[in-house]
């Protein structure tokens, strides 16, 4: 299964694959392994482990399971004012999806969310450097697997000691193509944290229900 | 007056093969994009104008200061099968029937239809002349209808690759003027000139009196990189007739939607303007 998505557009092109035995990545891509389990296989000789990202470049894929091809993020100019505008006026703000007073003039824009089964994607604008999220540790779905793959610029998980914003006991850094290991427990537990942006940044946010 | 600069929208998740650099996930999505690129109109791929809210189209288009170049029919093709030369007079009649809506709702836009790929291909078997029958008897069709509301309707040249019969300019140009009426009009398209059109200043020349659409697309649809095609040249004739008309970009998706409805933009600005 072979499938473009749009929930990027205009600015990134993303396409789902599923059960893929050979797909020919031509150019620049983040590949992204959706899998719980199986490996992606590049090239034949370099094994992406299940719930990682990386850069590729011109491969050919296996893919057993399930992934995300994320297309032309390398295009974008975060510090170029009309695509920035741009950005903004298309994806909703937090703001504007909540309603909530504390999310006036926050700086992250949301993508529409794209569902693909038991995952759920979109992608996040942070229109400022040095940014934090809300910190919290509870989702909606208590079950919920989440990740954060970076897409432009620089950003981080951050694992807190508490709700207080100067408890920061670790950081998971991320930059363009890459994603974070795991941050909960075998129970599913997850510690407090946020989403930090380092530079002006888009984050791809993964939950696995 | 300077030519007004277009560029080709759609709002769903097709591959990127067909031609259309700007995508989103509504038209509102596209407009907003288009307005800050700087853009004086959009083009929009309608399969089924009944999808759609007339002046809730409108209202967007006005919110962003953006006219409409064209509503675009070749969906409809492409997803449902209609065509104006099916072999079968029911699909004909039905897609007459779409276009009179598509007219419906490119009157409510102050716009124009486009007909190209809707237009169908030649069955085998078929001779040139029979296939032009059908078409003139459901172009008629439908002509009568633009008239009665007065809205524009107009026609692409397609490639031999492509289309049928009406692949050159000149070709395209004598039918459309059998019609005898100023509704009927006619898009150039640089992609089709290619193939098409030996002359293509001389092609451009001859149809000045019909065309109120330029498309701007290279060889292997995608935008102009100065290496196949001398654009410079076509854009000379357009200014020397002070055509002040939509020229569109018409193109794949490349590297992105953006990037690419971005440096469309720029080049019509350098080149056409």
């Amino acid at each position: 299964m072979n499938q473009k998505l749009s929930f990027g557009e205009p600015f990134i092109e993303s396409r789902y694959l599923e059960a893929e035995e050979s797909f020919d990545v031509t150019n620049s891509a983040i590949l992204v392994n959706l899998d719980k389990e199986q490996d992606i296989m590049i090239n034949k000789e370099f094994a992406l482990g299940a719930l990682k990202a990386l850069e590729v470049h011109d491969v050919t894929i296996s893919v057993p399971g399930k992934a995300l091809l994320i297309v032309g993020a390398d295009t974008i100019q975060l510090n170029d004012r009309i695509t920035m505008k741009s950005l903004c006026d298309v994806w909703k703000s937090n703001y504007q999806l909540t309603g909530l007073p504390q999310h006036k003039n926050s700086p992250y824009f949301k993508s529409p969310k794209e569902t693909l089964g038991n995952v759920a994607v979109n992608f996040c604008l942070v229109a400022d450097p040095d940014a934090p999220s809300g910190i919290h540790k509870e989702h909606a779905d208590p079950h919920v697997q989440e990740l954060h793959v970076q897409i432009v610029g620089e950003g981080a998980v951050d694992l807190m000691k508490s709700q207080n914003p100067d408890s920061r006991y670790a950081s998971l850094p991320l930059t363009a193509g890459s994603t974070h290991m795991a941050t909960w427990n075998k129970e599913g537990e997850y510690p407090w944290h946020r989403y930090r942006s380092v530079t002006p940044c888009i984050f791809m946010g993964v939950e696995i229900h | 007056m300077a030519m007004k600069f277009s560029v080709c929208t759609v709002d769903r998740p097709l591959e990127a093969v067909s031609p259309f650099p700007l995508r989103g996930t509504s038209y509102e999505e596209c407009a907003i994009v288009a307005e800050n690129l700087g853009y004086d109109g959009i083009e929009l791929q309608i399969q089924d104008p009944a999808q759609y809210n007339p002046k809730e189209l409108k209202a967007t288009l006005d919110r962003h200061n953006l006219g409409c170049s064209a509503i675009t029919t070749g969906l409809a093709y492409l997803y449902e099968g209609m065509s104006m030369t099916h072999p079968d007079k029911k699909v004909r009649m039905a897609t007459v029937e779409r276009l009179h809506r598509q007219l419906d709702l490119a009157k409510e836009l102050n716009s124009q239809v486009l007909v190209g790929y809707l237009r169908g291909r030649k069955q085998p078997g078929m001779s040139d002349e029979e296939f032009e029958d059908i078409l003139t008897d459901s172009v008629a069709r439908t002509l009568e209808y633009a008239v009665e509301i007065q809205c524009p309707f107009v026609m692409e040249q397609i490639n031999r690759n492509d289309g049928d019969v009406f692949c050159s300019t000149e070709r395209t140009m004598t039918f459309l003027e059998k019609f005898n009426c100023d509704l009927l009009l006619y898009n150039g398209d640089t992609y089709h000139m290619i193939t098409e059109d030996p002359d293509v200043p001389g092609a451009i020349r001859r149809s000045l009196g019909k065309l109120v659409l330029f498309h701007v697309s290279d060889t292997g649809r995608l935008l102009p990189d100065d290496k196949h095609f001398n654009f410079h040249e076509a854009a000379k004739v357009l200014k020397e007739a002070n055509y002040d008309k939509w020229v569109s970009i018409e193109a794949k998706p490349w590297p992105t939607s953006y990037q690419c409805s971005r440096t469309g933009l720029n080049y019509l600005r350098r080149v056409f303007g």
